[in-house]
């Protein structure tokens, strides 16, 4: 077997046991809870946001719009079904509505969108996300501007104690699943046929369609994929918000945010947005609690330097560095 | 001789200028065509329009007899279609093996397993096998042309274009490559359409020519037919040196 299969199989492991090692010390260290679920949650973000980035080099700005999506999803399973099915069946429809709002969003843009040139692409799904926020709220639905709070409906069918259940190991079960779905999708990608299929497609479109691949096709599976988990993001963050508002929903923090993980780490890998999710959550909780007020403007520096030094992202510039070696030859 | 693929009349204009002006061509079963003309002649959108990357504005492409007209560019590679880049279009990011891969993959509707194989028997036919694992970008230039032949006869086309494969290189590179084309489709069972910048050494390889000019297929024959034709040395040859 080739080296550079043998670390395909290696980084699964090591990202599997990473978020293994978070699993354990959330459950030993409950104190450390939030700051574990905040860590866990930029690994989901990442690597979701890097299942469409990462293995088409098409960029969505309107990434947000999935998040917000599974929000909704999961506020209207627990408004529609408290009180008539247990706590885990309106989890688990939740869950279902919140895989179909995006997949159905997904499927309507992407193939209108995806006939259309990367730039082109990222320029049609900036108003994507703003465009669905004014929809809600122009038209009154899904609560309009107020948003949905679903803490009440929770209370008065399940309980208070359901209330923390939910909020609590819910929520940081479901993100943790999530970062495991994230993890075994991404490295299906990249050992599967469709992993040839996007890299023809990443390095000339017309090209790959000239070989048999159906790019339309495999970028739509791509941003599908990407959209469900982003929408289940936003499931398990609905659960510990127990609320969700259109203004700060759809606001382009999350997209942003993802950008810069899976660019810094390494687009179309699996270790690199997962290392570099972990140090973006680490970075932002740290200065947020050392440096309250001032630290947007700290975080923003930092990224301009990490920008300026790995432009290519750090496995891009360690594929530079060492080519012709056999690091550049395992790091994918 | 059976006609593998028949382009009937097809005209491709690009704002005023007429690309392709009513081109007719059979191409045959087992046979080596070599197209030759100047630049701007129109053999790239010919290539272009049998391909499915450029739509034709008249006429219409069949293969085997079926209209691909207005088939999509990965289903004529399905069908068999196969195409080298005159500038490899590789991915150079990738390994050698992943490259053929990728066509077997798709063009040639094999199994993982399948094209793996098939990949390293081709590599092994263009002396490729030694470099499998190599990272494609690392390649020397004549190896990625031979990477390139590779690929489009990977995945097992029944037409192969072969666009300007061996335009730039020195003359023994270009025996080399032309007569490993013709020793693979002769092995193969594959016709092979290519586009010659080297006319005086395509004629000792192709079984049959055809001259384009200005959009349009001035005349058709043998090699040597086409050689010493006068029109051919006027407007594309001036006098030969060999």
């Amino acid at each position: 077997m080739q080296p550079v299969f043998l670390f395909r199989h290696l980084t699964l492991i090591v990202s599997l046991a990473i978020v293994s090692v978070l699993a354990l010390l959330r459950i030993m260290l409950f104190e450390y809870a939030q700051m574990i679920y905040f860590i866990v949650f930029y690994i989901s973000l990442g690597l979701a946001f890097n299942v469409f980035l990462g293995f088409t080099d098409y960029v969505c700005f309107g990434y947000s719009v999935f998040i917000a999506l599974g929000g909704y999803a999961m506020a209207h399973a627990i408004k529609w079904f408290a009180g008539v099915l247990n706590p885990p069946l309106v989890i688990a429809i939740g869950l279902l509505l919140a895989i179909l709002y995006a997949l159905i969003l997904a499927l309507i843009t992407g193939f209108i969108g995806l006939r259309l040139k990367e730039a082109y692409f990222a320029i049609a799904t900036i108003g994507l996300a703003q465009g669905v926020r004014f929809f809600i709220e122009g038209f009154h639905v899904w609560g309009g501007s107020e948003g949905l709070i679903v803490a009440s409906n929770i209370i008065a069918h399940y309980g208070s104690k359901w209330l923390s259940t939910i909020s609590i190991d819910y929520a940081d079960l479901l993100m943790f699943l999530t970062a495991i779905l994230s993890i075994l999708i991404t490295y299906y990608l990249l050992n599967s046929r469709a992993r040839y299929a996007f890299m023809a497609i990443k390095e000339d479109e017309d090209v790959a369609r000239s070989f048999g691949v159906n790019s339309v096709k495999y970028k739509l599976l791509a941003f599908s994929i990407s959209g469900i988990l982003g929408a289940l993001l936003g499931v398990s963050k609905l659960l510990k918000d127990q609320a969700i508002f259109p203004g700060e929903a759809f606001s382009l923090t999350f997209t942003l945010e993802a950008l810069v993980i899976t660019l810094a780490g390494g687009k179309g890998t699996l270790m690199f947005p997962l290392v570099l999710g972990i140090l973006y959550a680490g970075l932002k909780y740290f200065l947020t609690t050392m440096f309250p007020g001032l630290q947007l403007l700290i975080f923003a520096v930092i990224v301009i330097v990490v920008v300026e030094l790995f432009p290519e992202g750090v496995a891009g510039w360690l594929r530079r560095r060492y080519k012709g070696t056999l690091i550049e030859k395992i790091i994918t | 001789m059976n006609i593998v693929l028949k382009v009937e009349n097809v005209a491709k204009y690009f704002g005023g200028i007429r690309a392709l002006d009513g081109v007719t061509l059979d191409i045959y079963e087992n046979e080596l065509l070599a197209i030759i003309g100047p630049n701007g002649a129109g053999k790239t959108t010919l290539f272009n329009v049998i391909t499915g990357l450029l739509k034709p504005d008249k006429g219409r492409i069949l293969f085997f007899g079926k209209d691909i007209t207005k088939l999509p560019p990965e289903r004529r590679a399905q069908l068999g279609i196969a195409r080298a880049f005159q500038i490899p279009k590789l991915i150079s990011s990738a390994s050698v093996i992943d490259n053929v891969i990728l066509s077997c993959l798709f063009g040639g509707k094999m199994n993982l397993n399948t094209a793996r194989n098939r990949s390293l028997k081709v590599l092994e036919m263009v002396g490729l096998d030694r470099k499998a694992y190599e990272t494609t970008g690392n390649l020397t230039s004549p190896e990625k042309k031979l990477l390139e032949l590779a690929r489009a006869v990977a995945m097992r086309p029944r037409v192969l274009l072969l666009d300007e494969i061996v335009a730039g290189m020195p003359p023994v590179e270009v025996d080399n490559i032309l007569s490993l084309v013709k020793k693979i489709s002769t092995e193969e069972k594959i016709t092979a359409v290519a586009m010659v910048e080297h006319v005086v050494r395509a004629v000792r390889y192709a079984d049959r020519a055809v001259f384009m000019h200005q959009g349009k297929i001035l005349l058709e024959g043998s090699p040597n037919d086409l050689l010493n034709n006068k029109l051919v040395r006027d407007v594309y040859l001036g006098e030969i040196v060999e």
